[in-house]
């Protein structure tokens, strides 16, 4: 299992922002990028509501 | 151990990623940040206490960053990676490497980042987060600057103690 970091989000088994692939796995605080490009230690929330709704459409 | 506001902070040498050594000077203002290089809080952090680095370094201040993790559970905070980061951006300030933890231990570091602002006696006059939101870099390191401004004033810093927040200083087993 190629675990990501914490936190991880996942929706039905899928993480809602995939991870690059040269992205570090292991257990270790997860890097997201927001979209405006700066660093985070959340997913950004329109990244967040782009996966939930790509779920329930 | 932990040190309190007022309380002396103890001193140390510890080597740069040039394997220089760095201890507290004496300067008007010391700021300690233990931080490191996989931490999102400590990253998204950093460009703002670099920044606060250079526009404070005409008026004394020194300023010390400090990574105590254990690299072997995190490699990406060895000393190498510490090597190859500072080779790879513009740091203003020295990234020195506390590879036994004893610095950490002695300043009672919680996370990265977790500031300590200390005047010119090494007394511990602001101890937190650099500012109350890691996700808005408007803020600009508001409360590190506020205790800088205050310590050169002479006046007491407002805040001077918030809560750290950010990765847990990962300790060796």
């Amino acid at each position: 299992m190629r675990f990501p970091g914490s936190p991880t989000i996942l929706i039905d088994g899928r993480d809602v922002v995939t991870p690059s692939a040269d992205e570090p796995i292991g257990l270790t605080c997860r890097v997201y990028r927001r979209r405006d490009g700066e660093v985070s230690p959340t997913p950004d929330p329109a990244d967040l509501r782009a996966a939930i709704q790509e779920v329930i459409k | 151990m932990t040190i309190s506001v007022g309380d002396q902070a103890p001193s140390f040498e510890l080597p740069d990623t040039d394997g220089h050594p760095h201890a507290p000077d004496g300067a008007s203002a010391t700021v300690v940040v233990f931080t490191c290089n996989h931490c999102p809080y400590a990253l998204a952090w950093q460009d703002r206490i670099a920044q606060a680095a250079r526009d404070y370094a005409d008026r004394g201040v020194q300023f010390l960053a400090i990574n105590s993790n254990d690299a072997e559970r995190y490699p990406r905070d060895s000393y190498e990676a510490m090597q190859q980061r500072v080779a790879a951006e513009d740091w203003p300030l020295p990234y020195l490497h506390d590879a036994t933890q004893d610095v950490a231990r002695a300043y009672g570091a919680q996370t990265t980042p977790d500031v300590f602002v200390l005047d010119s006696d090494r007394r511990l006059r602001y101890r937190g987060a650099p500012d109350s939101d890691y996700d808005d870099p408007s803020q600009e390191g508001a409360w590190l600057r506020q205790a800088l401004d205050a310590v050169l004033d002479g006046r007491d810093p407002a805040p001077e103690e918030t809560q750290p927040v950010g990765c847990s200083i990962k300790w060796k087993a």
